[in-house]
Formats: structure tokens, C-alpha cells, sequence
């Protein structure tokens, strides 16, 4: 008997599931097709122009042909490069905002097979000649910044964490200063992390970084360096 | 045989199931529209219903749950209220801003505003062929106008510019005509500034009881509404935001809109101020301790204060959707009764420290632990600080404001006759020391305990005992119902909730006063200081912004109000920064016999960062809807 309920219930499920149709079934599109990745790079040196990785600059990108399509984000890596392997081909707006560099403006290019985008742009701030020393009792950093920028520095910060993605969110031990004025590239800024914070005998990386008085602003930093606290 | 009979009924069932009409029948078991505007006690009992939806952000109300929360999604939240995200508080659990939700995901109210609206809507339609008197029937629209005002205010503040329904929609209309576009956020908070003075044009002066909208309620809620459209106006450029949304004006208010909505919020305040029908619940104590008796019993019963309480929502009855849960997460360990999970709101040291010192007024007076009075080290224990020493645990709090005791449990003073213990370490004759950490240490034949007592019924602070211990060091007073025991059961706390009060409207009225530079300040300095003095104090202090902002932060402490001051204010992004929030740590010194404090870092708790996107929350539905979404989601 009990066999028999299966058997029902199982026949039950399969008219159930047919008689509707296509429940089973894909959609009849085909899946993402195309690469976009690419990088910001300074326009004058050459060179990547270090991000963030968590609340860091964005680009937005909105596929056309749509009513009211939804504006979809990438996030660059730490580097300063970026990447979706899952896109769509077909044309799209691209722009960079709210980020640490003067972005171009909306550009509109095609993306289909691997299509790379390369930016280039000045940064607000390029921090330059980082050098790292252990005093004893402090992880002292020293460095200059170049502005690009004509709006104030707001404030510098120091960061160190064992993820070599550290960040402004993603940092075990961080300080800063207020500065809210223009800056001298020859000046030499020092700030420091007491070494208290740290577990001896590992390494962490560690970054300074500047941020720039204009709105929606991300922090300009270093390239993180991989460092050994003692 | 049987069971194959109804399998083969389901089955063929089912397959009818397919044909295109059989869900229009007509209910049995629900009442028809018709039937319920026939009768004019059918109009009251939907008005019942329309009430309970309003955007009260009571006891039950949190970030993560919605709006009654414990009607939907069963009433077990963890103890994460509004409160332990914003500087006032933290959870003993949940440590950082956003637990489950993402910042934009939190306080989500869109879908039930909108069924709310449609039932306003309804409501509005029928109320002109009703057999009442024309009275009743003005009385009815006000009513309405004023949950219209509500409910758009609710919106306003979440997502900026809404879409504004004023008729019914039907689904047979087409999309055309049911996505109705955003208006812009002006457009929207003058709707809302409209809708309150059509509820105060037709309502009265309401039957006493506090529980249901009249002309007060009414402009109590523009007060509240203008200031938070004025101050978003004022300081928009503290985060400004980009994008889509805000290039069509549906995010933002510019600079030049703040002094039209400062004015309409002082109008709306000076109006319920000069009424005449209410005043400061017991306005004049004659010393501290009365002054912290008076305002502690005010929100124990509200029903006491009906002189300062504008608007009540009572509850009455325990169980779902009708009691609240705040004695049980809220009672310090000690005092738990049957409850297992009690002690979840840990009132931060960074409220405390706000409230003035009677010696020192107009200050904020934080508390000192060290021979140095460095209030700002707030890295820990350091042998080579010489710290202050205390016979009695809160002889530390000695001249503060009464408000302090009357909201947080103070350590070692007496809730429900109980000597609540609050110590998270004890310091040893050779110096060394336990913090927050369990142990004790023997001297003369007594054990002394880093958590003041032996076991973890016997004390309410630091360990990790179950996460029912505060970590900040005070535990959580305001609300809760001393004479109540909780019992093994949620929804139990009857409390009733003061949603607008005279004191608040005050502090509206001096914000506003002092924000735009016009207005009667000598009006308003008065106001901020009947506040003061209705807490014992009996110097006077200017009308500057700063005392004003203190004022509020401490006068309406945990009334929900402090997360949207930070939204409406902007400060949000810039109080959380990589935010640490605060502890003060009592510690028992055995060479002295005395109680020491250390001011740290609350325990086990990451930093807590603010992103502006947050301003505005993620709009449901984008797909369909055909909106525009907020910046950034």
C-alpha cells in the first residue's frame, strides 16, 4: 500500500509538474559571453594608481538598449586594476566615480570577447618615497606627497593589517592627522603605529595614504608594503 | 483507498487549476468594503487598523525587522535595537552598525507604506457619502490626513523623493498609469508639511487621552517633520551624494530651502507651545533625586504624563503583535527572573559622558578616572597613571545630571532592590591585575572577584557569560518597568510608548531657532532651560547650538530619535569613522580597598564605519517599479 502512495504521489507530482509546462525548463538566453578588465593608470608616470578595495572608486556601467537600466558597479582591486569575466557583450557606458583620481568623462564602448578598458587619469594625490623603520616601540612611516589636486588635503592616514587588500575598513590598527590645507611635495610627513598593536614575529602590510578635500573622495595610498614587525 | 480518492481529487484538481477564473470568487470568511464603511463603528475599526500601521518607531520597531516586527517576522531580534547602532548604545551581542542588514537595507518600510497609503486612500473615497455628520466627517479626514503625513514622513526619510498617491490605483489601469515616478524630495517633505496642516485644520483639541491624532499631534509631527527636511537642507553638503537620482532632484534639498522649513518648524512649535494645554510633566523638583524619580516614572507609565505627552500608543495586552520585548533584553543579568537572555543594551561611556555636572553647567562633564584627567586615553589599563580611587562604585558619578540615573543603571547602585554589581576587574596586592577577564584574588582569607561576585547570577557586568553582561559598564534603566519580573515568554512589557512629547517639540523649536537665526530666541533659550530645570538644575545656560544638540542627545535619550538626527544631521559618516565606542570599566584595587575606573574601548568590538550611501535607503522593486534607485545601489 505504502508503495503504492509513492507511486501516486510521484504520478500526482508529474502531471502536476507537466501540466503547466516549461517549469523545468531554461530561460532561452545565452549565458555572459565577454571579458571587461582593465586599470587606472597616471596618466603622467605610467603607473597603476593604488585603490581600495572595500568603499573605494567605482565604475558604473549601464548596458544600453534597455528602458531604465539598472546602473551596475565594479570595484577595482588594491592594485588599481579591474575585472568581470561575466559580462554580456554588447554596448555599454562606462565611467569611473567617486574615486582618488580625476576621472574621464562617460565613455561608450563596446565590449564583446575580452575587451580591456585602460583609464588614465591624474590622481588627486601620488604618495611618494614611503620608508618604514621599527624604533622600538613604533612602526615609523615617512613620506612626501605630490599634489595634483588644487582643493586641500584633508587628512593623512596610516594603516597596517595582515590582508595585503588593508584598507581604510579593513585594517587592525590604524591613525591619522588633520592637515586641511595644500601641501609641499618636499615636505616630509611621519606618522607612527605603536608597536602594541601588533604580534611580534609577523608581518603585516602597511600603507599611507592622503585624502583629498572634494567630495565623495577616496584616500590616494602607497602600494602596500609587506613589512616585519619585531 | 481513501487516501487514493484524494489524491486523485488533488490531482484533477490541480489540473484544473490551470483555467483562468477560479480564484475570483468572492471570500466568505472576510468583509466586503462595502460593509465595512456602512456603519460608522465599520469606519472606527478600520481606522484601528490604520493606526497600528503607522511608522511609530516604538519598542517595536528595529533596524533589521521593520515596523512591528513582532507581528511579522516573530519577535526574537537578538536585542539589535535603533538604539546600539547609533553613539548611544552598543549591543552585548552584535557589535558593529549592521548585524544581518546592510546599512541601506536597514529600517526598510516601502511595501507597507504603500498598502498603507492605498488604505488612507480608501479611506479618503469613502468618507464623503458616509451617514455622519459633517463633523465626524472632518474629523475623519484629518485623521487621515495626519497618517497620510505619517506615512510619507516615514518615507521621506528613508528614500528622499517617493512617488505621491493621492487616489486609488487599479490593477486593470496598466502599468502606465500604476508606476507612478518619484516626485523630487522637496516636492515630497512639502507634501508631508501640507498633509499635517490639512490634519491640524481639521482636528481638534482630541479627547485627553493622548491615544488618538488631533490638531497637536498634528503639528507636533510637522515640528518634527520640518526640522529634519530643514536640516537635510542645511547640511546636504556635509555628504553630498552623485548620480542619477540626484541630477533629477529625487535625493537632496538645496541650502536655500532650510530657512523656509526652519520657520515652518518653529511656527508649528510655537503654536503648540503657546496653546496653553500642555506643559513639562512635574516641572519644578525640588532637588535631584526627585528629578530622577519624576522623569523615570514618566516613561514607565506615560499615562502619568499626559500634560507633557502630545501623542501615546498604548499597548495593552500581552502576546503578539500587542506586548513589546524591552524588559526582557533590557534588565541588568541580576534582575532577569526567568529570562535567559537579558543585559543586551550596554549604554555607551561616549552618552554618559554627555550629561552636565550640576558644578559645571553648560558643560559636558565627562567622567574622570585619573590624577591627570586625560578623558581622551582610552588605551587601557596603565600602571604608570595614577588613577582616582572611590569608596562607593558611583561616589564617580557625583554630581551628574539625575537624567543619568533615571536612563542608565549606574554600577553598584539599586534597581528592583538590587545591588547590581557592574566590575570587570580586580587588582591584586602585588599590583598585577585581572581585566575582564574571570579569576579573583585572595587576601586575608576573602576572595575577591574581577567581576565583583563569585557567579554570574550574582553580577551583571563584562563577562561573556551568555552575552547577558554589559561591556560599557551601565545598563540599560529608561523604559523598563521596575515592579515587572520577567517571565519565560516574549511579548510581556506593556509599556506604553510617548512617540511626541512637549520636551521634544522644545528642542525642535531651539534647534530650529538657533540653526536659522530667526525666530524668538529668548523663547527658545527658555524652553531649552525649563527642560534643564525640570531636572533639578537650577543654573541657566545660553541658546548655542551646542548646548541645544547636548540637550537633545541626553533629554531624549534611546526615544529612537538619535540614529535620524545623525541621518538628518549628516553626522553619521563623520561620528562613524573607523568608530570605536566607549567603556567605563570599574576595577576593585585590594591594596586600597577602593574602586578605581578605566575609560577604554568597549570590548570585542570592531571599529564601526558610517557610508554616506546609507543617507538614502535601497528602493525595492527597481525592475518593475521603474523608479529611479537611490545613489549607489
Amino acid at each position: 500500500m505504502k508503495k503504492l502512495i509513492n507511486v501516486y504521489i510521484l504520478l500526482t507530482l508529474t502531471v502536476l509538474v507537466s501540466s503547466c509546462g516549461e517549469i523545468g525548463d531554461l530561460d532561452n538566453f545565452d549565458g555572459p559571453d565577454s571579458k571587461f578588465f582593465g586599470s587606472v593608470i597616471d596618466a603622467e608616470t605610467g603607473a597603476f594608481i593604488p585603490q581600495e578595495l572595500i568603499e573605494g572608486s567605482v565604475i558604473e556601467y549601464t548596458e544600453l538598449g534597455f528602458d531604465n537600466p539598472q546602473i551596475q558597479q565594479l570595484r577595482f582591486h588594491t592594485d588599481g586594476t579591474f575585472r568581470n569575466d561575466l559580462m554580456f557583450s554588447g554596448e555599454y557606458d562606462v565611467e569611473a566615480v567617486r574615486g582618488n583620481f580625476f576621472a574621464p568623462e562617460k565613455d561608450t564602448i563596446s565590449i564583446n570577447g575580452d575587451t580591456e578598458h585602460i583609464i588614465r587619469a591624474l590622481p588627486y594625490l601620488r604618495i611618494k618615497d614611503v620608508n618604514l623603520v621599527n624604533d622600538g616601540t613604533n612602526i615609523v612611516a615617512t613620506f612626501k606627497i605630490d599634489q595634483i589636486a588644487a582643493e586641500n588635503v584633508k587628512t593623512l592616514s596610516m594603516i597596517a593589517d595582515l590582508n595585503p587588500n588593508v584598507g581604510k575598513f579593513l585594517n587592525i590598527a590604524s591613525t591619522g592627522v588633520d592637515i586641511n590645507g595644500a601641501v609641499n611635495p618636499d615636505t616630509v610627513f611621519t606618522l607612527q603605529l605603536s608597536l602594541n598593536k601588533f604580534d611580534l614575529g609577523k608581518e603585516y602590510f602597511f600603507r599611507v595614504g592622503a585624502l583629498i578635500d572634494i567630495p565623495q573622495a577616496k584616500y590616494n595610498y602607497n602600494v602596500p608594503i609587506r613589512f616585519k614587525v619585531e | 483507498m481513501k487516501l487514493f480518492k484524494y489524491i486523485l481529487l488533488f490531482t484533477i484538481v490541480s489540473l484544473m487549476g490551470c483555467s483562468d477564473n477560479f480564484l475570483n470568487l468572492e471570500p466568505t470568511d472576510k468583509i466586503s468594503a462595502n460593509a465595512i464603511f456602512a456603519t460608522p463603528d465599520g469606519v472606527k475599526a478600520f481606522m484601528v487598523n490604520l493606526y497600528s500601521q503607522i511608522p511609530i518607531e516604538d519598542f517595536n520597531s528595529t533596524q533589521e525587522n521593520g515596523i512591528r516586527f513582532n507581528n511579522i517576522g516573530g519577535p526574537n531580534n537578538a536585542g539589535f535595537y535603533p538604539w546600539v547602532i547609533t553613539d548611544d548604545g552598543i549591543g552585548s551581542q552584535h557589535q558593529d552598525l549592521t548585524w544581518q542588514k546592510d546599512g541601506g537595507d536597514q529600517f526598510a518600510w516601502w511595501t507597507e507604506g504603500y498598502a498603507l497609503n492605498r488604505d488612507v486612500n480608501l479611506l479618503l473615497s469613502v468618507i464623503p457619502d458616509l451617514d455622519v455628520d459633517q463633523s465626524v466627517k472632518d474629523g475623519l479626514f484629518g485623521e487621515a490626513y495626519f497618517i497620510r503625513a505619517y506615512l510619507y514622513f516615514g518615507l521621506a526619510k528613508r528614500y528622499g523623493g517617493v512617488p505621491l498617491i493621492t487616489e486609488i490605483a487599479n490593477i486593470a489601469d496598466g502599468t502606465e498609469v500604476l508606476n507612478v515616478p518619484r516626485s523630487t524630495e522637496k516636492e515630497t517633505w512639502d507634501f508631508v508639511l501640507k498633509s499635517c496642516d490639512e490634519a491640524a485644520s481639521l482636528l481638534g483639541d482630541g479627547d485627553g487621552t493622548r491615544r488618538r491624532a488631533n490638531k497637536w499631534v498634528a503639528l507636533a509631527l510637522k515640528s518634527r517633520a520640518a526640522l529634519h527636511a530643514a536640516s537635510i537642507a542645511k547640511y546636504w553638503n556635509r555628504a553630498p551624494l552623485s548620480g542619477a537620482a540626484v541630477n533629477a532632484n529625487l535625493v537632496g534639498l538645496s541650502d536655500s530651502d532650510a530657512s523656509e522649513y526652519y520657520s515652518q518648524c518653529i511656527s508649528a512649535s510655537e503654536l503648540i507651545m503657546d496653546s496653553g494645554l500642555y506643559s513639562l510633566y512635574k516641572a519644578t523638583p525640588s532637588n535631584p533625586d526627585e528629578a530622577a524619580v519624576n522623569y523615570k516614572e514618566m516613561f514607565e507609565d506615560p499615562n502619568r504624563a499626559t500634560v507633557e505627552a502630545i501623542f501615546i500608543k498604548g499597548f495593552t495586552l500581552t502576546g503578539v503583535d500587542l506586548g513589546s520585548n524591552q524588559d526582557n533584553w533590557g534588565n541588568p543579568a541580576q534582575t532577569t527572573g526567568a529570562w535567559p537572555h537579558p543585559g543586551r543594551f550596554n549604554p555607551t561611556l561616549d552618552l554618559v559622558d554627555q550629561y552636565e555636572n550640576y558644578s559645571n553647567p553648560g558643560q559636558s562633564a565627562p567622567i574622570v578616572t585619573t590624577a591627570d584627567g586625560d578623558v581622551n586615553n582610552y588605551n587601557g589599563y596603565q600602571p604608570g597613571r595614577t588613577y582616582l580611587e572611590f569608596e562607593n562604585a558611583y561616589d564617580i558619578f557625583d554630581g551628574k545630571d539625575a537624567r543619568l540615573r533615571a536612563t542608565v543603571i549606574l554600577p553598584r547602585t539599586f534597581w528592583k532592590g538590587v545591588d547590581i554589581i557592574i566590575q570587570g576587574g580586580v587588582i591584586g596586592l602585588d599590583g598585577s591585575i585581572i581585566l575582564e577577564n574571570p579569576g579573583s584574588v585572595n587576601v586575608g582569607g576573602t576572595e575577591y572577584y574581577s567581576y565583583g561576585a563569585s557567579a554570574p547570577n550574582l553580577y551583571s557586568g563584562f563577562s561573556t557569560f551568555g552575552g547577558n553582561m554589559t561591556r560599557t559598564g551601565f545598563g540599560f534603566k529608561k523604559f523598563l518597568n521596575e515592579s515587572y519580573v520577567p517571565i519565560l515568554a516574549w511579548n510581556q512589557s506593556t509599556t506604553d510608548w510617548i512617540d511626541f512629547r512637549l520636551a521634544e517639540v522644545y528642542l525642535n523649536y531651539a534647534e530650529a531657532v538657533v540653526e536659522s537665526g530667526s525666530g524668538n530666541t529668548g523663547k527658545a533659550a527658555t524652553a531649552l532651560n525649563n527642560i534643564r530645570k525640570r531636572a533639578a538644575h537650577t543654573s541657566t545656560i545660553s541658546l548655542t547650538l551646542e548646548n541645544v544638540l547636548r540637550e537633545r542627545r541626553v533629554e531624549l535619550a534611546f526615544e529612537n530619535k538619535r540614529y535620524w538626527d545623525l541621518i538628518r544631521r549628516r553626522e553619521y559618516h563623520t561620528e562613524f569613522d573607523n568608530r570605536h565606542r566607549h567603556a567605563l570599566v570599574p576595577v576593585f584595587d585590594t591594596r586600597v580597598m577602593k574602586y578605581i575606573f578605566i575609560r577604554k574601548e568597549a570590548t570585542r568590538t570592531p571599529t564601526s564605519t558610517f557610508v554616506t550611501q546609507w543617507y538614502y535607503k535601497r528602493i525595492p522593486g527597481i525592475a518593475t517599479n521603474g523608479l529611479i534607485q537611490n545613489p549607489q545601489y
